[in-house]
């Protein structure tokens, strides 16, 4: 059985001290625990910014790419490796922002990957900005007389497109958490989850505010009840659910899993049969 | 020589292309070389669009300035290629008029003999092989090839329609043109450009293809496509350039080979990839085909605008290839080393194209698919020693490969500034090292590189020098001028980058003028050869999206330096 020492490696943190990511990181940890799998079945792909630095942070295969880019490279790499456990981790300006594009037709080419976005509703490393999360009237260094735009809601977004999995967890539940991150893995599809992560430095809410106002959907939710679950990703007021709102089992890309990494060369009798067309 | 140019014209839709094809596929079993271009424009109906056939006894890479034949297809259509037509040619179509004319219904006849107008092509190409006097039984065999895929009747209906069409165009014909003789069909083929260069990728080794699509280099991926259940390569359409380049680089690192196609604007948007590329050290091939901008420009004409693109692209320094095949053959050797030569760097490689080279049917004679040999550039994990070092540093700059998951080695790649493991650093020694690591490649990469200099270049008068699609047309041009009493030779390069330069071209007391022709407006390459030193004697430039044609290169050449 694994154990969580398993995935610890000696890396210094560029965290702030105290920050939701720490604990993050744990929950992942103990998700990979709960599942037994080695570091060495897993990739993390992450992006750019605080959370994209969280695969350098434990034992795994990483591909830490560009801005945005993370599901296109998970993607490539699933693709051609279904072996391999993939998961993206970035946060939410990346992920929602420079990403949006890919994270829309990633809920359409449905492939098996877990993302992982810390969503603490502001541009963090670049010292303050609104994010595409950030709540109306918010007011930054920029957006100096608050934001203007309508946050985006990537759960309601991710269940009207029929996402495969829909879920979203807090960084000050990480029992739960941990629970929820192996439950997306062990979920074969897209895997969506979006983590409310209070930042230290720039965010509006610290977690006591959270804790009251946070609770977990339980059994009285069923995550196949597409309408349910919409409604519970869209509703405002006090309360704000986490957990699993939906799970919609459907074909993952590629149609033919296959390992393509084992095989090398091409076939000399393939390539005669397709020169015999151009005769 | 024998050689016979036709040109079938008429409106987008009208399967103009078929009726090229067809007659492409008959000739070249007849024994002969064929080269055909398409000329079309950027719609889905209508307008004006033409497929040109030149047909020789000899190889041949270019278009004639004016045509025996023309088919046409759409009466609006005549009176705009007839210009292109020789006055000792002749003009088929359903306005035809003139001396020079044959009046051909192709539709009445589609209804009457076939009993629906859909087989005019077929009367068209039935009134083209009587014309040629060709052998009807090879244009049975391409019609049947071609449309039992669609129905034994369908099939039987064409065989039927241009039977006729042959048969009447024989029995009538006044305007008398010297037959197409049968010669040994020694076995040759023809293909796309893009068909070349997406065989090649699969024989190089390919396994993963993402792209957008883009004109002129969607034919890769959909031939990629067609022959997946064969081939077993997975490939996807991606949502945009960025998602296709990052696919190929997220399968490239899981340890396949991988490849993505665009053009020119589906470049812009991937030049962040070819940077991640180059900073991860993730091999990839990206084929670059290249049309007259700037923005969307001219989507369906031909242009090498985009040479210091593909060289000076994305942000950061680092090594890259760039490749440029001239035609279908020579595309061959071209992919494949694009393919080893970005494994065993771990850099990527660029392959330009254009429309001319992309959507052109070339003559090639054999694939000699037994000679290809491939590198395994990966590492066998029990062969590394210690904990594995993405980045190891090395005397080449070149650190060994695995594949993540292969063994309990973890494999750690990153955007970032990073160590040798792979991990994110701001150490700023280490920074220097691996600046240094990536850039100590390029000496190899160098040497990897092969310029064909001919033997005779001291003897010349006249060296022309080109890249790429425009090769072909060069080399013609070179034979032509010699013939006509100018010493002329040319150098093509099909591998343009990291640059190597002939050194009789840096001899300051040379006698023979260098002259670069080349698709675009300001001389690119020319300008590179010149700021390495090299004395550039004169530039021929053509930037109408319309490719070169031997005469005119010939004539502007013999304007400066001929005998005449």
């Amino acid at each position: 059985m694994a154990k969580i020492e398993d995935y610890k490696n000696n890396s210094i943190s560029a965290w702030c001290p105290g920050c939701s990511n720490f604990g993050i990181l744990n929950a992942v940890k103990n998700a990979f625990v709960k599942l037994d799998n080695q570091p060495q079945e897993i990739v993390i792909i992450s992006g750019i910014g605080q959370a994209p630095k969280l695969p350098h942070y434990l034992k795994c295969n990483v591909f830490n790419g560009l801005h945005g880019r993370a599901l296109p490279v998970a993607t490539g790499i699933k693709a051609v490796n279904p072996e391999l456990t993939v998961l993206t981790v970035c946060g939410d300006g990346d992920f929602y922002g420079e990403g949006g594009n890919h994270l829309l037709h990633t809920f359409r080419r449905n492939p098996d990957i877990t993302s992982i976005v810390h969503n603490n509703q502001v541009y963090a490393l670049t010292k303050g900005q609104a994010s595409p999360t950030t709540e109306l009237g918010v007011k930054t260094k920029l957006q100096f007389d608050g934001v203007k735009e309508e946050p985006l809601n990537p759960l309601a977004l991710a269940i009207i497109m029929n996402c495969s999995f829909v879920a979203r967890g807090f960084a000050g539940d990480l029992d739960f958490l941990a629970e929820i991150i192996a439950a997306g893995i062990k979920h074969r599809g897209f895997a969506l989850i979006d983590i409310i992560q209070p930042c230290v430095t720039f965010g509006v809410h610290q977690t006591p505010w959270y804790k009251d106002k946070i609770y977990r959907l339980e059994n009285d939710h069923n995550p196949g009840d597409r309408d349910a679950a919409l409604k519970k990703a869209a509703a405002t007021g006090d309360k704000i659910a986490t957990g699993i709102f939906y799970i919609n089992n459907k074909p993952i890309f590629p149609e033919k899993e296959i390992n393509l990494t084992e095989n090398f060369g091409t076939d000399k009798k393939v390539l005669t049969e397709l020169e015999k067309s151009f005769s | 020589m024998t050689e016979i140019s036709i040109i079938i014209c008429g409106q987008a839709g009208q399967g103009i292309q078929t009726v090229g094809y067809i007659l492409a596929k008959a000739v070249l079993r007849s024994g002969y070389y064929i080269f055909a271009w398409q000329d079309f424009q950027s719609r889905i109906r209508g307008g004006e669009s033409s497929f040109r056939l030149v047909i020789s006894d000899q190889p041949v890479s270019s278009l004639p300035e004016k045509y025996d034949i023309l088919i046409s297809m759409d009466k609006s259509n005549t009176p705009f290629y007839a210009p292109l037509v020789k006055k000792s040619g002749i003009i088929i179509a359903e306005n035809g008029s003139g001396e020079n004319s044959v009046e051909a219904h192709f539709r009445k006849i589609a209804e009457d003999v076939g009993g629906n107008k859909i087989y005019a092509n077929a009367s068209a190409v039935g009134v083209v092989s009587g014309i040629l006097g060709l052998d009807f039984k090879k244009i049975e065999n391409v019609l049947k090839e071609e449309f039992s895929k669609k129905s034994d009747e369908v099939a039987d209906k064409n065989i039927k329609v241009a039977r006729y069409s042959c048969d009447e165009t024989v029995k009538n014909n006044s305007k008398k043109f010297p037959p197409v003789k049968e010669l040994k069909n020694p076995g040759r083929k023809i293909l796309t450009g893009n068909e070349s260069l997406a065989l090649w990728a699969i024989a190089g080794g390919c396994r993963f293809m993402s792209a957008y699509p883009m004109t002129p280099s969607t034919g890769i991926i959909t031939y990629l496509s067609e022959t997946s259940h064969k081939t077993g390569i997975l490939i996807e359409q991606a949502e945009d350039e960025l998602a296709a380049i990052n696919m190929a680089l997220g399968a490239s690192f899981a340890g396949v080979r991988s490849m993505t196609a665009t053009s020119g604007g589906g470049f812009c948007l991937m030049v962040e990839g070819l940077s991640l590329a180059a900073m991860t050290e993730t091999p990839v091939v990206i084929v670059l085909g290249q049309r007259p901008g700037p923005a969307t420009g001219l989507p369906t004409r031909t242009e090498q605008g985009e040479l210091n693109f593909a060289l000076h692209s994305a942000h950061g320094e680092f090594p890259r290839f760039i490749f440029a095949p001239s035609n279908a053959s020579d595309s061959f050797k071209i992919m494949i080393k694009a393919f080893e030569m970005s494994q065993k760097y771990r850099v990527p490689a660029i392959v330009l194209t254009d429309q001319y080279l992309a959507d052109s049917y070339w003559t090639v004679e054999n694939f000699n698919f037994e000679n290809i040999k491939l590198n395994d550039c990966f590492s066998k994990p029990e062969d590394v020693a210690g904990e594995f070092k993405t980045y190891s540093i090395t005397e080449t700059g070149i650190s060994e490969r695995i594949k993540p998951g292969e063994s309990e080695n973890l494999v750690i790649a990153d955007s970032d500034e990073h160590d040798q493991y792979g991990h994110i650093t701001e150490n700023l020694t280490i920074r220097k090292m691996m600046v240094e690591k990536r850039w100590r490649k390029l000496c190899l990469m160098t040497d990897e590189m092969n310029v064909p200099v001919p033997d005779g270049l001291y003897a010349s008068e006249v060296v022309l020098v080109s890249w790429g699609s425009t090769g072909g047309i060069v080399s013609e041009v070179a034979g032509i001028l010699s013939k006509k009493g100018t010493k002329t030779e040319s150098i093509n390069y099909t591998e343009i980058w990291p640059l190597k330069i002939p050194k009789e071209f840096f001899d300051k007391k040379r006698k023979f003028k260098i002259v670069v022709i080349e698709n675009n407006f300001t001389g690119q390459f020319a300008g590179i050869l010149e700021k390495e030193g090299v004395r550039i004697d004169g530039k021929i430039n053509k930037y109408n999206g319309l490719p070169f044609t031997a005469e005119e290169i010939t004539g502007e050449v013999e304007k400066t330096y001929g005998k005449n």
